[in-house]
């Protein structure tokens, strides 16, 4: 089961700058504040975090140990923009 | 969620420096000990607020920081079950060094600083071992002052991710969580984080941070 962002409610101002810049508009609003309206569309590009003037929202990641013979795997593109 | 005598008693003694009381003042203490309840994300105590006493984590977890006067936040230290919290305060009554916040719901025990302190003038025994506590906490602090100061966000970004491992198989942070243990800012991390997927020491999949080479990420925390 993937993670999704977190969205600190309290701290959303509403100012949409997430929702703006989301590539995948998985973001919407509601009731004034930031909503992942769509999360089956996150892809973890983690722009909202990024441009998030209060930071409101915030990306988990899962730290897991490697299993042996992993690193020789093809290079990817990090996650992180 | 209630604690019998007993369990209060179990409590009192996981604390090293209390487990050298005998049984008669440990059920003292145990009646003397107050009860707290805090749901998560609860911030109990501000930084120069008044010593309440010491408390004792029975269950949930309690996060001590710092704070900037521009809100950037460096974690000290993350509190469980059976550990002392605010200690330094309760040895002095002097006003709380760190900010205090929940990450659970917390239950706690607290002996209030007058109690603390009379325990500590009616039982050398107790004072001698926690003496060796605080000499042991002042060695964890210059070695925090030695990695702040002398060693990059990379290699301690390192040691932060195999030390989160440490005795699980996962856990989950989120970038400002690493960089507010590591005394930085999100955006170092981001960049950090791209060293070593660089280095190929980790690779970063979506929402997973995997470590791809945790001996040679021992080695990069403990070189620079």
């Amino acid at each position: 089961m993937y993670l999704l962002p977190i969205i600190h409610l309290e701290l959303c101002t509403g100012c949409e700058c997430c929702v703006l810049c989301c590539p995948t508009q998985a973001l919407g609003m509601r009731d004034g504040k930031a909503f992942l309206m769509y999360p089956e569309r996150c892809d973890y590009e983690a722009r909202c975090e990024e441009v998030c003037p209060v930071g409101a929202i915030e990306l988990p990641y899962r730290i897991v140990l490697g299993t042996p013979g992993e690193d020789s795997q093809g290079e990817k593109t990090s996650a992180l923009g | 969620m209630s604690t019998s005598h007993a369990e209060r008693i179990a409590l009192l003694r996981s604390v090293p420096y209390l487990s050298v009381l005998d049984e008669g003042t440990l059920h003292t203490l145990a009646h003397a000990a107050r009860k707290h309840q805090y749901p998560a994300d609860a911030v109990i105590l501000i930084e120069g607020d008044p010593c309440p006493g010491l408390w004792i984590v029975e269950s949930g977890r309690v996060k001590a920081s710092l704070l900037s006067p521009s809100g950037r936040e460096h974690i000290l230290a993350i509190y469980g079950p059976g550990e002392v919290v605010n200690e330094l305060s309760a040895f002095d009554s002097a006003l709380s060094t760190v900010t205090l916040q929940t990450l659970a719901e917390t239950h706690m025990l607290v002996i209030s600083c007058p109690a603390f302190q009379t325990l500590l003038d009616e039982h050398p025994e107790v004072t001698r071992e926690a003496l060796k506590h605080l000499a042991s906490r002042s060695r964890r602090l210059v070695a925090m002052i030695a990695d702040l100061s002398l060693r990059t966000v990379t290699a301690r970004l390192a040691g932060l991710l195999l030390d989160s491992i440490a005795g699980s198989d996962e856990a989950t942070m989120t970038r400002s969580q690493m960089a507010a243990r590591l005394g930085t800012v999100r955006e170092v991390v981001s960049r950090s984080l791209r060293d070593l997927e660089r280095l190929g020491l980790i690779r970063i999949e979506r929402d997973r941070i995997i470590l791809l080479k945790p001996r040679e990420l021992a080695q990069l925390a403990e070189r620079e």
